[in-house]
């Protein structure tokens, strides 16, 4: 089994946040174009990139889809195609939501279940294996 | 019998904007119900990306919608890529297919859906944060 272990931020989040390094790359490279933090958010029903990470990465607008927040109507948001690296994992065609730049990237359930995902609150660390 | 059909908008500039734009029928009748509400965008809206693509890239998602039935025919399960209201290329395999795309159409903007007869849902992204601004 492969394990990746990462500790929460406490610098950008308060609460401390489950956070972890990924990898964004176009369809079919073989490694990352970029790396950045992202949150850990089994809240999220799709992962979510900010736009110059997605353009440096090579991914593709591929589609148009309705999200809806917390509150209020549901929005049209642009989905992009990429390959996600965490760690030793990688994750094929995945559907990002595009955010303005700076953003905080967001890791959501299409990625996060597909492995155990173990938030240990008392150590401030999150496991992600598969 | 006349159908009556409900649609959404906002009045803008003392126009009624309805959202998304919608082809009513010339000469129709119409009632106007205000609600007294300000329209609420979702929570999220404020941080995400519009493409200058995202108007061609709605009629591709239209011409999806209006072939919808002759793809399912032709196309179920498939991925299919649709360019100027045509289909330029299938494929079962989502990656394989961008992937050709970026060799074909390497700056256009396609469309790449999924036939299927289930209607898309929406997505969810429910996480409030607080600000720390106080």
């Amino acid at each position: 089994m492969r394990r990746i272990s990462s500790d929460y931020d406490h610098e950008r989040y308060d609460p401390a946040a489950p956070v972890v390094e990924i990898g964004v790359a176009k369809s079919g490279s073989a490694d990352p174009a970029i790396r950045l933090t992202a949150l850990v958010d089994s809240g999220a029903d799709a992962t979510m990139l900010p736009i110059d990470v997605l353009q440096t990465a090579g991914g593709r607008y591929i589609t148009t889809r309705k999200m809806r927040g917390v509150a209020g109507r549901p929005i049209a948001v642009e989905m992009y195609l990429v390959k996600l690296f965490i760690g030793p994992l990688t994750f094929l065609g995945i559907e990002a939501v595009a955010m303005t730049p700076n953003s905080d990237a967001i890791l959501g359930r299409d990625v996060l279940n597909q492995m155990i995902v173990t938030l240990n609150g008392l150590a401030n660390v999150v496991e992600l294996s598969q | 019998m006349s159908v009556m059909q409900a649609y959404q908008g906002v009045v803008r500039q003392g126009r009624i904007q309805i959202t998304p734009p919608a082809e009513l029928p010339e000469g129709s009748e119409v009632y106007v119900v205000v609600t007294g509400q300000p329209v609420r965008l979702t929570a999220v809206a404020g941080v995400l990306h519009v493409s200058p693509d995202r108007p061609a890239m709605e009629r591709e998602q239209e011409a999806f919608r209006q072939m919808l039935p002759e793809l399912l025919n032709r196309y179920r399960d498939q991925y299919v890529a649709v360019y100027q209201g045509q289909v330029i290329d299938h494929d079962r395999d989502q990656t394989a297919l961008v992937m050709r795309l970026d060799q074909t159409h390497p700056e256009a903007a396609v469309l790449v859906k999924r036939v299927t007869a289930e209607p898309e849902r929406v997505l969810r992204m429910p996480s409030p944060r607080l600000s720390r601004d106080g």
